[in-house]
């Protein structure tokens, strides 16, 4: 029974040393699990906040229509809504690389945080872009919700109006919003999937 | 002459903007605006009732951009709005059609330099005589590698004056891709993006493929496109949108020389099951045939593989000891024994399919990519090799000559021989059945189930043939003491492939790593000289036995201490004449430079690769041959598992190495790179060379 030990050995060999694979990310799968150093030089990684919902906001605060967001306080307002409830982490994502328009250093990126009065809990540091590559984030800004169970929800744009006009804010309806509102109450997102809108990541 | 004072007045509101950051940024070289409008209606003289177009003239910033109506991954197309006096009617813009405008890893669509939009004005049926003007405000956002939102008011006067523009509206037209009323139908499987048009159009490999609706494609795919029967297939990788929410959808194909625009339906869709779409149904069915017939060829070929080769020729050997009473008993074997590789090859797919449902980025030969695997193979094949060179014996079972074949171990000795059989036979796999494979991991899971249990099928049809027709047994040569010889000499293949994949697990791990595994190799030998040990005290039986289990413990211990070192060929390696691959590279490569390029997929365990190299890619002439023509050769290393490249396999529907794209120089003349050239998987030079000139 050796061979047969040894057949057996090797096919569960295979199964067991399957490793986790990266995978880009889909609606009603698994967000991608990530690790990033934050403005303040804390390493934080997706999987600290199961059990949260969390928010991902793809910015660049050279970008018009990030400007068109902040300029106005809206995306401040949806960041201070989202985040008033304790289980709603609200992580700001900064993919421009060094060089282009929107990179920061840690401390840089605080200082336009306190100038735009971001309530977001935290700023990550992505001048790789590989946070960004491995979400497939395509503008700033480019929205991601991901629920509490680490599923992802919701991926696209902030609003419905695609204008880089801060007076178009009003009559939007805010994806990110009614898809937090959903998953409080139980409900499937409606809208889980939308075109983001916005300047490229400058990756 | 008012016209002109209209144009006049136009160009002076170009400088009025709502947004001062534009402004900003602006240093002295820059421009204040990278936009100018111009809006010429196609006669100002209008009669009640008319309709008229309006050109809205974009003239941009050298190498600044503004978007199509699908802008592709960022940006935004203009958005232009008239306060129309009652009774006017505006129609939709009339989009131009675009050109791809890289910046990796994105992908835009839009216009440079100068772009002519149109729209139709609707005169209503009471007009009073003298002069209307009519005003708007268009919002752009224009970008190179920033993007900067321009707003601009424009206006233009109708009944002032008498100015025909109609040469311009019709030199518009002409930038406007040709509508076709095509018969289309697109499908969407979990990768691809399948669109079948119906013509008697000539549809060029050089066209690009352009959805109006966004997220339907991968905007930097390229796409593959075929004749069929009816006309032309489409294939892309498919986008990233839920595409439930999608139902009929407008497109875009052009080259340089020609663009049509049409609409497409929703063929059945998502699963291979569907019957509404009898077309793609039948092309379908006729695929998956092909692909199970290649699969079944390939499974046969297996048997000759150096892996396989001897344990199976010892396992047919053991047939001849039952002599032509016993044909029940044989046929159970053959049976028992493709039970036995059609459960391990239903077990290895399962796990594959589901690993990509999951959304995993692998392909066949994934289990190469695992140094534990490699090793944990290197002990079974080197094992096999020590037990025909005859250093211990297994009676009874699998790859002895059979001296007490009984009923039951027979058939389990079959049934292992099969699982045993397969897994010697993945290192040989991966590499010469891509393509079936590629096909099948593409396909819903049922399908791709099917092909694997197909390939699993031909590998035991040798053996089953033998177990149920005795005339073949009849074939094979009288036993005697040569069999004992000839399966000695059968061990140097196994041992052989044990030492190449050692230089297999060698491109993965460090020399330590290599070290443990051959000191393991030896371990497996010293375990088994001293189970052949006699002990003449208890004592020394004791300390045999202690022996026996420390090495066991050692040996099983190895893999664990195996850790993946990087690629060998990293995204920085620079070789002779290459460097390595990355995707960005290349797409930088394909935007930025005019040169051909090549890219090379390989792996260090896929032996196709290798030869393909030492054959094709390596001698002198092709060396030149890329040099002459400024071939920039980029050399992807799949040994370990890397995403980015899995994806670019997908692209071309394959699942596995190795795989040769060839891009053609830039056409000078239209700008454009032709489309890619996908090289077969046996390569040689007169191919490259055939590929190249």
């Amino acid at each position: 029974m050796k061979i047969k030990l040894l057949s057996v050995f090797a096919v569960l060999a295979m199964v067991i040393a399957l490793p986790a694979f990266a995978s880009s990310p889909e609606i009603g799968k698994m967000a991608p699990e990530f690790t990033a150093v934050d403005s303040n030089g804390n390493t934080h990684n997706l999987s600290d906040f199961k059990g949260k919902k969390v928010v991902l906001e793809w910015s660049n605060h050279e970008c018009p229509f990030v400007v068109k967001h902040y300029s106005v306080g809206n995306m401040q307002k949806v960041q201070e809504a989202a985040t008033a409830s304790d289980d709603v982490v609200w992580l700001t994502i900064l993919s421009s690389a060094e060089s282009k328009q929107g990179y920061v250093s840690g401390e840089e990126a605080n200082k336009v945080a306190e100038e735009q009065g971001s309530k977001a809990t935290a700023r990550l540091l992505d001048p790789s872009g590989e946070i960004g590559k491995l979400y497939d984030a395509k503008t700033t800004p480019h929205m991601f919700v991901i629920d509490e169970a680490g599923m992802l929800v919701y991926a696209g744009a902030i609003d419905s109006d695609k204008s880089f006009k801060p007076e178009s804010i009003d009559g939007a309806t805010n994806y990110v919003m009614a898809a937090l509102g959903s998953l409080e109450k139980g409900e499937p997102v409606e809208v889980a999937n939308t075109k983001p809108y916005g300047c490229g990541v400058k990756y | 002459m008012t016209y002109f004072k209209t144009l006049i007045l136009t160009l002076c509101l170009f400088g009025f903007l709502n947004f001062s950051e534009a402004h900003a940024i602006n240093d002295d070289n820059e421009p204040d605006n990278y936009i100018s409008v111009q809006i010429i209606p196609e006669k100002t003289n209008v009669s009640a009732g008319d309709t008229i177009h309006l050109a809205i003239k974009n003239t941009l910033y050298p190498k600044w951009h503004i978007y199509w109506i699908n802008p592709g991954d960022s940006g935004t197309a203009p958005n232009v709005k008239w306060d129309l006096p009652e009774g006017f009617e505006a129609g939709d813009i009339k989009w131009p059609t675009p050109a791809k405008i890289p910046f990796p890893p994105l992908m835009n669509f839009g216009y440079e330099d100068e772009v002519t939009l149109l729209q139709e004005l609707t005169i209503p049926a009471n007009i009073s005589s003298d002069p209307i003007t009519i005003k708007g405000n268009i919002d752009y956002l224009v970008c190179h590698d920033i993007c900067i939102p321009e707003s601009h008011a424009v206006e233009f006067t109708l009944n002032d004056g008498n100015v025909d523009n109609s040469s311009i509206i019709q030199e518009a037209f002409t930038k406007l891709p040709t509508h076709k009323d095509w018969n289309a139908t697109y499908a969407l499987t979990a990768e691809h993006f399948i669109l079948d048009i119906e013509t008697n159009d000539t549809i060029t490999n050089d066209h690009v493929l352009l959805p109006v609706d966004w997220g339907l494609i991968d905007n930097t795919a390229t796409a593959t496109i075929t004749k069929t029967d009816a006309g032309y297939q489409f294939k892309k990788a498919v986008g990233d949108r839920d595409l439930a929410e999608v139902n009929d959808i407008e497109l875009v194909i052009n080259n340089d020389t020609q663009s049509f625009q049409f609409s497409a339906q929703k063929a059945g869709a998502t699963t291979a099951n569907t019957t509404d779409t009898p077309t793609t149904e039948k092309t379908y069915s006729t695929t998956i045939l092909q692909a199970l017939i290649y699969a079944l060829i390939g499974g046969v070929i297996l048997n000759l593989m150096p892996c396989v080769f001897p344990v199976l020729s010892m396992k047919a050997l053991s047939l001849m000891q039952l002599q032509g009473k016993e044909e029940k008993k044989a046929q159970m074997y053959g049976l028992s024994y493709t039970a036995g590789i059609l459960l391990s090859f239903g077990l290895i797919a399962g796990i594959l399919i589901a690993l990509k449902a999951f959304g995993a980025e692998i392909g066949w030969g994934f289990q190469l990519q695992n140094p534990i695997v490699i090793t944990v193979l290197i002990y079974l094949i080197f094992a096999i090799g020590l037990n025909m060179i005859g250093l211990f014996e297994i009676s009874g079972r699998i790859g002895n000559v059979g001296q007490n074949l009984t009923q039951k171990s027979g058939n389990k000795g079959a049934f292992f021989t099969g699982v045993l059989a397969t897994l010697v036979a993945t290192p040989c796999t991966a590499p010469f059945m891509a393509t079936a494979i590629g096909f099948a991991l593409t396909q819903p899971a049922i399908v791709s189930m099917l092909i694997f249990l197909s390939l699993g099928l031909g590998l035991a049809l040798p053996y089953l043939a033998l177990c149920f027709i005795p005339a073949l047994r009849h074939k094979l040569p009288k036993p005697g003491a040569w069999m004992e010889n000839f399966r000695q000499f059968l061990s140097f293949p196994m041992f052989l492939t044990a030492a190449y994949l050692v230089w297999v697990l060698s491109q993965q791990v460090n020399g330590a790593g290599v070290l443990y595994t051959l000191v393991g190799l030896i371990a497996i030998t010293f375990i088994l000289w001293l189970k052949r040990f006699n002990p003449s005290s208890k004592k020394l039986a004791i300390t045999n036995k202690i022996l026996i289990i420390l090495t066991a413990l050692f040996v099983i211990y190895v893999p664990f201490t195996l850790k993946g070192i990087d690629q060998a060929i990293s995204a920085e390696k620079i070789g002779d004449n290459w460097s390595g691959y990355s995707s960005e590279k290349l797409s930088n490569l394909l935007s930025t430079t005019d040169e051909p390029i090549f890219v090379n997929m390989t792996a260090a365990w896929c032996i196709t690769c290798k030869v393909n190299e030492r054959i094709a890619l390596s001698p002198q002439s092709t060396k030149e041959l890329f040099k002459s023509m400024n071939v920039q050769y980029l050399k992807g290393d799949w040994t370990n598992q890397d995403p980015g490249i899995t994806k670019y396999l997908e692209e071309f529907d394959r699942s596995g190495v190795p795989l040769y794209v060839y891009y053609p120089p830039r056409d000078q003349e239209s700008g454009a790179r032709p489309e890619a050239v996908l090289l077969p998987q046996l390569l040689t030079k007169g191919i490259i060379e055939r590929a190249l000139l």
